[in-house]
């Protein structure tokens, strides 16, 4: 209603329809992926090795569904990604801010170079570093293990720089009038620092629990048993032990979409938020 | 443009440092402070980051082999059979070729889409479209690329069914060796161009309006608009989503490996799934090491010549 | 300051507990009196279903042992095994796939065959199947299958059938035959007369085409030679059914189907594979109703092939459970149980007695041409296959999309290998 009233009250404004047009036509195109994932989803097992080439299901069944539930620890799944992003996110938060806070407004000896060095690692691939890490980890029989996921993302390189840009804009007297009042050194961080970069570390939390859910590489090289896979490499791994059944897949696919598109559409506006703040910065 | 001030705190830090004078217990209590709270951190850091990168490079010039006792030092060996590998020439240039695609694509694609997005004069479908458009970024982009391959399918997948439908003949999206790495690029353009779109749009709001009434009232037309105003008022958010897009998709990695694992004739056999099936197929660590190496003077390369020149064009 | 404590003590305890809870399932030890083994292997639907009755009746008959069962996929099995015991966390018993095994061997990661077992072991196991699991002499893993993907040709009867055609008995005649069964529209296979591209049999056939011709591909330093005319020829002719009799295509290489998928979704008529590939067809398309037809020699020659060691068990060195795990090997390897296991996962006994048993042939008639070569059958030698596999096949794409010539292609080939084999 509002928007063709709009349009309406502008006596028909033909090239913003044809823009609105254009719009909602790639917003189709983009929607297009999970439609096809869901409708796929719903075909038989029966329909499916047939080889028909119908789009919508024939006969709408939940059988993906229910191998997904039944022969696979789809819980678990959840729940060990759940666990690795959640503590992921938590320790992030905490370090970036505290280091971010010491870098910025703090001085001693090699300070300068251990913020270089941290910086400069942002900069180098995962790539490289995934292989020592990978012998680290094993060294420390932490592999199969989702303890190899939490460890080395504990602290974020991008996390603590964007902290302590954000840190360096409060002002000091305000953190030498809460030392005269004598708070101590952590008091200060944890209640006066800490809520004055609460956007920031939005931004930060939402980045790295977004990077931890998704991670994929590192994840496939140190895990091993479908217990303690995270989401993204069961999907994966689920479908090479049905790559007939594609159907078992998507429904695998539609059910770790649900909860993620839900959290997402609740977080949206700071989601937006924290984006545009980072792309500023 | 931002709303933090980003000099003024490093010049009143530095007053603090230096000018109030401190007790020494104070001096101490900080110093225990900071030793407490940044040992864990940067052991953390050492252990997993530093380190790691220091190992890697020395590793490439070893004959590396976890489940060998003995790895022996073999110079630049590995390097030197990088340049008669032509499995490895292949995945370099399949890698440059994927990103100078990819990357203007992208950024060209989601500028457009985000200044349509920006001109929508509704909140609520601004928002609604904003979200669709987001919506592939919040997927695993391992998952998306699983749901993607049933779509290339050559019988059942559904670009192939439409064109059927549209009497044409299907396509090998995923086998044909001219034609696979472009579909891993749409493939791509689809899962990622949310970020940009949502930085792009954030940037263009940020132009304050009265630039293109003023424009407008001279007469100039969008297509000058766009360029005299858009384009040079936006070149920081761009710079920014060049760089970081780049540098992304250097090491893309998932949807090589689950749409088409380097196939045809190594037409898709990027850098980054060379590095892995070296490392992990092959357990050949040395010599994924040394291609890691490359990958990261490439990519180092590549970013240092950006910055460059998006200062040169600030200046200006 | 105390907080920022007391803040890093809370992680670590909750790291420590995390990491406790996970572990707590899968440690292989012995709790409650029980002697735990881990038993890794892939996820070949029979595969599994064989395993897991073996562990069922094995634990009946030794309420002592639990035996706790991990599969993989093929592609990722491949990797894990070797993460797991370069981290020196490797499972109790795996069931590998033989050319896997030299490199373990090599660096003495394997518990080799206990001594009571081990002339058993060398007299009642074919030669090709126990290769790649013997290091000087010594056996370090029990095959439990001849691996073969030659010998045998999935064939669609009713294809035939239309076509009036008989099963071919010479190469010319499957070439023919081939030809004629190809649906071709509008310049496009639909339906493969004969198919060999995949990932194991381009390889394979290759190498049979240049035994078959009385060559060799081994030179005495340990090095391969693909310049030989044997080899020119073997891989001209493999060249020639795509190009020439336009019979396959690269089409479906690189796919997530195997040439097996094709012909069972009646996408190609006659297909080399191993004998598991019926058992699979069975189980992911109901599919039954074709023949496996003996594949005929290149030449005058018998058709002598190449094989590499199959599936087979192995123990870790490091196992604490050495004695336990190869009692339950044993067990499974024995002929009546190795039977079984043959039969359910339709592969080529490796342990003779159960090879020869006629019942064998009678549960499983299908397999006769695969048991009917077996005479045939070298050993590939120790080399990584799977290297060797996609340096052929990169190859021969080239090859077959003539972006290079034969002998280009083939001395690529060799120096790429000779290049590994010297790492």
């Amino acid at each position: 209603m509002g928007i063709l009233g709009g349009i309406m009250k502008k006596k028909l404004d033909i090239p913003y329809i044809i823009l609105f047009l254009i719009v909602s036509m790639g917003a189709v195109i983009m929607f297009i992926p999970y439609l096809w994932m869901v409708l796929s989803s719903l075909k038989g097992n029966h329909e499916i090795l047939s080889g028909a080439t119908n789009i919508f299901p024939q006969k709408i069944t939940f059988e993906g569904y229910k191998t997904v539930l039944n022969d696979a620890p789809f819980i678990r799944w959840l729940i060990n990604s759940l666990i690795s992003s959640t503590l992921i996110t938590l320790a992030t938060l905490f370090t970036s801010a505290l280091a971010g806070y010491i870098f910025a407004k703090f001085k001693f000896r090699g300070q300068k170079l251990s913020f270089i060095l941290i910086l400069a690692t942002m900069m180098v691939p995962f790539q490289v570093i995934m292989i020592p890490r990978y012998l680290i980890v094993s060294d420390l029989g932490l592999i199969n293990n989702l303890f190899a996921l939490i460890v080395p993302n504990l602290i974020s390189g991008f996390g603590i720089f964007l902290a302590k840009q954000f840190i360096e804009a409060i002002p000091n007297d305000l953190i030498e009038a809460a030392r005269i009042d004598g708070a101590g050194e952590f008091r200060t961080f944890w209640s006066l620092i800490l809520p004055q970069i609460k956007p920031a570390l939005s931004a930060v939390g939402i980045f790295t629990f977004m990077a931890a859910w998704n991670d994929y590489l590192w994840p496939l090289i140190v895990l091993n048993d479908l217990n303690k896979m995270t989401v993204p490499l069961a999907l994966v791994f689920f479908n090479g032990q049905h790559l007939v059944n594609y159907n078992v897949v998507m429904s695998a696919g539609v059910l770790i979409m649900i909860p993620v598109v839900i959290v997402f559409l609740v977080f949206q506006r700071q989601f937006i938020k924290g984006m545009t703040m980072t792309g500023m910065k | 443009m931002s709303s933090i001030p980003e000099s003024t705190g490093t010049k009143t830090a530095i007053e603090i440092k230096g000018g109030k004078k401190r007790t020494q217990t104070q001096i101490k209590v900080q110093n225990r402070f900071i030793f407490f709270s940044l040992t864990p951190i940067m052991i953390v850091f050492i252990v997993f980051s530093a380190i790691p990168i220091v190992w890697g490079l020395v590793l490439s010039f070893y004959q590396y082999n976890p489940l060998q006792e003995h790895s022996p030092f073999i110079g630049l060996r590995n390097y030197m059979d990088l340049l008669k590998d032509d499995v490895f020439i292949k995945s370099f240039w399949n890698t440059f070729k994927f990103v100078i695609i990819a990357v203007p694509a992208n950024i060209a694609i989601t500028l457009m889409i985000a200044i349509g997005v920006n001109r929508i004069r509704n909140n609520m479908f601004r928002n609604l479209f904003r979200t669709i458009y987001f919506l592939p970024c919040i997927a695993p982009l391992a998952g998306s690329a699983v749901v993607w391959s049933t779509m290339f399918n050559k019988d059942t997948g559904l670009f192939n069914v439409l064109l059927n439908f549209l009497h044409m003949p299907g396509v090998d999206w995923l086998t044909d060796p001219s034609l696979a790495m472009y579909s891993v690029i749409a493939m791509t353009l689809w899962a990622d161009m949310g970020f940009n779109i949502v930085l792009f749009m954030a940037g263009l709001d940020s132009i304050p309006k009265m630039f293109y009434e003023a424009a407008e009232l001279d007469g100039a037309n969008p297509w000058k608009r766009f360029w005299n105003i858009t384009v040079p008022l936006l070149s920081r958010t761009t710079l920014f989503v060049t760089i970081m897009t780049c540098l992304a998709y250097f090491q893309m990695f998932p949807q090589f490996q689950i749409l088409t694992n380097g196939e045809p004739q190594n037409e898709t056999r990027v850098l980054a799934l060379n590095i892995y099936d070296h490392a992990f197929t092959y357990m050949n660590m040395g010599y994924a090491s040394a291609i890691a190496s490359v990958l990261f003077v490439i990519i180092l390369i590549i970013t240092i010549i950006q910055l460059k020149l998006g200062k040169s064009q600030w200046e200006y | 300051m105390k907080n920022l404590k007391v803040i890093w003590v809370v992680f670590l305890m909750l790291l420590l507990t995390l990491s406790a809870c996970s572990n707590s399932e899968s440690t292989s030890g012995s709790s409650d009196g029980k002697v735990n083994l881990t038993w890794w292997s892939h996820d070949g639907p029979t595969f599994v279903k064989a395993n897991k009755k073996f562990i069922k009746d094995y634990e009946a008959a030794n309420p002592n042992v639990k035996i706790n069962l991990q599969i993989y996929p093929y592609d990722a099995f491949v990797q894990k095994l070797k993460a797991a015991y370069a981290s020196k966390n490797p499972p109790d018993m795996a069931q590998v796939f033989g050319s896997w095994v030299p490199e373990y061997t090599k660096n003495d990661l394997l518990s080799p065959v206990p001594d009571e077992m081990k002339d058993w072991v060398k007299s009642g196991f074919y030669e090709p199947a126990l290769g790649a699991y013997t290091h000087d002499e010594v056996p370090y893993g029990i095959p439990q299958e001849y691996n073969i993907e030659n010998g045998g040709v999935l064939a669609n009867p009713d294809m035939f059938k239309n076509a009036g055609l008989d099963y071919p008995k010479t190469w010319d005649e499957l070439i023919t035959d081939a030809q004629k069964l190809t649906v071709t529209q509008n310049g496009k296979i639909q339906v493969k007369g004969f198919d060999f591209v995949n990932y194991d049999n381009i390889t394979f056939t290759f190498l049979s085409l240049i035994l078959q011709q009385k060559g060799e591909y081994w030179t005495k330093d340990n090095q391969v030679n693909f310049s030989t005319p044997e080899a020119v020829k073997a891989m001209d002719e493999l060249k020639k059914f795509v190009t020439d009799y336009k019979v396959t295509n690269l089409r479906d290489f690189g796919g997530k189907l195997d040439t097996s998928d094709l012909f069972f979704k009646n996408k190609a008529a006659m297909v080399i594979r191993g004998p598991w590939s019926i058992a699979e067809g069975k189980e992911n398309y109901q599919f039954e109703k074709l023949d496996y037809i003996p594949m005929p020699s290149f030449t005058e020659n018998p058709p002598y092939f190449a094989a590499e060691s199959g599936w087979g068990e192995i123990v870790a060195k490091s196992s604490k459970h050495q004695e336990e795990a190869w009692k339950f090997i044993k067990y499974m390897t024995e002929k009546e149980n190795a039977k079984y296991f043959n039969i359910t996962t339709f592969t080529v006994p490796a342990n003779k007695e159960a090879a020869q048993d006629p019942e064998f042939l009678k549960a499983l008639p299908k397999m006769k041409a695969s048991i009917d070569v077996l005479p045939y059958g070298m050993f590939i030698g120790i080399i990584d296959t799977d290297f060797l596999k996609k340096t052929i096949n990169d190859n021969f794409q080239l090859i077959a999309a003539d972006k290079v010539s034969v002998e280009d292609g083939l001395k690529k080939i060799e120096t790429t290998i000779n290049q590994m084999l010297n790492k």
